[in-house]
């Protein structure tokens, strides 16, 4: 058993300088959602650009990366985070780059007469 | 007794529990949807020219639906925000819209975007057999440019002609009595077939269903007198599936319209005026309604945003308790209410984060 000790409660203040803050708070996620909106729009036009598939996957992956690289450092506070959930994050980036380098060794040694490529 | 560290960082992480817990889910989160995402490139990578689906999804549905979970993922934060300023009224609000917007994204899923799918019909055609179809295909012309061709026609399934043998018949119109169809009079459309092989049936079918049911129709016991499970013998109608006529999608109504050469996305609607095919049961490679068993593009879809919706109920669902019953630690303890919707919050963003990349690999490229 734990001999921690929780703070005491703290009461629920409304203070003009908490309202001004929350204000603060309000304006700059605003901001971010409206990023958000125009990187999903963005996505969607190179997605139509007359070029070929392989640029327009290059180019609308890009614009989805940048959204979600907006998600994970603003929303989910990742700029500021500890570095013992970074460590983690480095071990699930490592782990799925090999799930993906796997998917492409699949890829380089086919299975002779495997019905995978039909529909 | 109480949990330690639900407020306060532990001296060796850094961190309150909770955060480094719902990290570490997160991380195993990313390697499923990984695992999935690899599963598509793999199916994708692998597919012939032609028969990776494009342009079947409905992109500005799709579009409203990241916007929507976009602004869902703002309206948590400013709850959380709003937590931390102790202003639970407000709190409530934002948290209220989150539920609304998350509920929203579902509606539009399972109440649009699946049912659309799940009526609309496609037969592959054989390799062999495309130049029959021409008219509706436009093959030559893609091949002469140079694109991917067409070895799919899809559209609204109207009716199939079936060849059931006269030892099923019985037990095969009680399937169509069962679903409220019933088989045409030969002799009204086809008074010529009648003489030809009494066995040949017409029968108009109101979705693609129908026809899952009528050609995967279970088997009939042939000894009904026999109550032992153990012992019935059960046997599978002969049920051929001789044509498929149906009305197509405007593309193979105008094959040769330049517009339809782009993989993207255009509004997939039939044809004006109607424009009807009879596709004959030998001719067919595949056919379907855009369920999982269509295709690998479509079994690969169901499955992310499936699992993908499932990830949004689970946090509509913590939501609306902490909607409901979120007060009483609130009460207690604020800053532990705080940080609950901080952790609920990050798996939020998360489903957000997956959708994002959901949105254009399915609905894009």
């Amino acid at each position: 058993m734990s001999d921690h000790q929780e703070p005491a409660v703290k009461e629920p203040v409304h203070s003009e300088s908490d309202v001004q803050a929350f204000n603060k708070h309000f304006k700059a996620y605003l901001k971010i959602g409206l990023i958000e909106f125009v990187f999903t729009i963005v996505t969607v036009w190179v997605s139509y650009m007359p070029k070929a598939m392989e640029t327009k996957v290059i180019l609308t992956l890009l614009s989805a990366t940048g959204n979600a690289v907006f998600v994970a450092a603003i929303l989910m506070h990742l700029k500021q985070e500890k570095k013992m959930i970074w460590k983690v994050l480095y071990f699930t980036g490592a782990f799925l780059v090999v799930l993906f380098f796997l998917t492409w060794l699949a890829r380089t040694d086919e299975i002779a007469g495997a019905l995978h490529n039909h529909h | 007794m109480e949990i330690p560290h639900t407020v306060t960082a532990r001296p060796d992480t850094g961190l309150y529990n909770a955060k480094l817990a719902i990290w570490l889910f997160l991380a195993s989160e990313v390697m499923l949807f990984g695992g999935l995402f690899s599963a598509y490139v793999f199916l994708r990578m692998g597919a012939d020219d032609g028969y990776w689906s494009h342009g079947l999804l409905n992109v500005p549905v799709g579009t409203l639906n990241t916007f929507i979970l976009i602004s869902s993922s703002i309206t948590i934060v400013l709850a959380w925000a709003s937590l931390k300023m102790r202003q639970w009224a407000r709190h409530k609000i934002y948290l209220g819209l989150t539920i609304l917007l998350g509920v929203l994204f579902l509606g539009i899923k399972l109440g649009y975007e699946y049912p659309v799918k799940f009526d609309h019909f496609g037969v592959f055609i054989k390799k062999d057999e495309w130049a029959k179809y021409e008219s509706y295909l436009g093959n030559s012309r893609l091949q002469e440019k140079g694109l991917a061709p067409r070895p799919e026609i899809t559209g609204h399934l109207h009716e199939v002609e079936v060849d059931v043998t006269d030892a099923d018949r019985p037990a095969f119109d009680a399937i169509l009595k069962s679903r409220g169809l019933a088989p045409k009079d030969p002799t009204e459309s086809h008074g010529e077939k009648k003489e030809a092989n009494p066995n040949i049936l017409t029968i108009k079918v109101k979705s693609p269903a129908d026809a899952d049911a009528i050609a995967n129709a279970p088997g009939f016991l042939t000894n009904p007198e026999e109550t032992n499970p153990a012992k019935q013998i059960r046997k599978v109608p002969g049920v051929k599936m001789v044509a498929f006529e149906m009305a197509v999608d405007d593309v193979y109504g105008d094959p040769s319209n330049e517009k339809y050469d782009s993989a993207t996305f255009w509004p997939r609607k039939l044809a004006e005026p109607e424009k009807l095919v009879t596709i004959h049961g030998e001719d067919a490679d595949w056919w379907s309604a855009f369920y999982p068993r269509h295709s690998s593009y479509f079994a690969v879809y169901f499955l992310i945003t499936g699992l993908h919706g499932l990830h949004v109920l689970g946090g509509i669902v913590i939501f609306t308790y902490f909607f409901f019953w979120g007060h009483k630690i609130y009460r207690h303890n604020p800053e532990q209410q705080a940080n609950r919707i901080e952790v609920s919050g990050l798996y939020w963003h998360f489903v957000d984060l997956v959708w994002i990349f959901v949105f254009p690999i399915f609905y894009l490229l």
